[in-house]
């Protein structure tokens, strides 16, 4: 299991889930689907989003 | 990158609205055969009739999965998944009764076994997305 830290730095911007899912390229299910631990994303779209929140991917997605 | 449009809402809306279109012109299709000479040229232009339906439905779905996010692709291939499963186990067992029972016994056309590959390729698409909701 992988857990992520999405939902905080989200909010941290004041930014819905439909705004970081148009900055990422994917819908506003798989951002939800991500923040919630439903969904783990591919290594391409954990990028993206370490990217988009300018962090290292260790930083947002920890093992657990 | 540009935003991946909602799967859901119209797009499902519209989607479910082909494929009753589609089953519609189907049940039309069958409808025309059975008033017509079967082996007739007219019996066989009706049973091509749903075609350009069929082919729609088809190219949609492949590009809605082409087109989708990595969830959405996912989602597609769960629902695949369990379609296959259960229509496969359907044809399988199928096949056993009809060496089971005496000719013509069962009954069963190819249509039906469309069907059930649809039916469970949609409850399995709509199974896997509550799952990710």
């Amino acid at each position: 299991m992988v857990r992520n830290a999405i939902r905080d730095r989200r909010a941290a911007r004041g930014w819905t889930q439909q705004e970081l899912a148009e900055r990422a390229g994917v819908s506003r299910q798989t951002i939800n689907a991500v923040e919630t631990g439903k969904y783990e994303p591919s290594l391409s779209l954990a990028f993206v989003l370490a990217a988009i929140f300018e962090e290292r991917i260790e930083t947002l997605f920890q093992a657990e | 990158m540009s935003a991946v449009s909602n799967p859901s809402g119209v797009g499902n809306r519209r989607a479910l609205v082909v494929i009753v279109a589609t089953l519609v012109l189907y049940a039309a299709s069958r409808w025309w055969i059975q008033q017509v000479v079967a082996g007739s040229v007219s019996a066989v232009i009706a049973a091509l009739v749903p075609l350009p339906g069929l082919l729609y439905v088809y190219t949609a779905w492949i590009l809605r999965a082409l087109r989708g996010d990595e969830l959405e692709r996912r989602i597609a291939l769960e629902g695949l998944a369990i379609g296959f499963g259960v229509t496969f186990a359907f044809v399988a067992l199928l096949s056993q009764l009809e060496h089971a029972m005496p000719a013509g016994a069962l009954n069963v056309d190819y249509g039906e076994v469309a069907l059930v590959a649809l039916f469970a390729s949609f409850i399995g698409v709509t199974r896997s997305r509550s799952r990710y909701e």
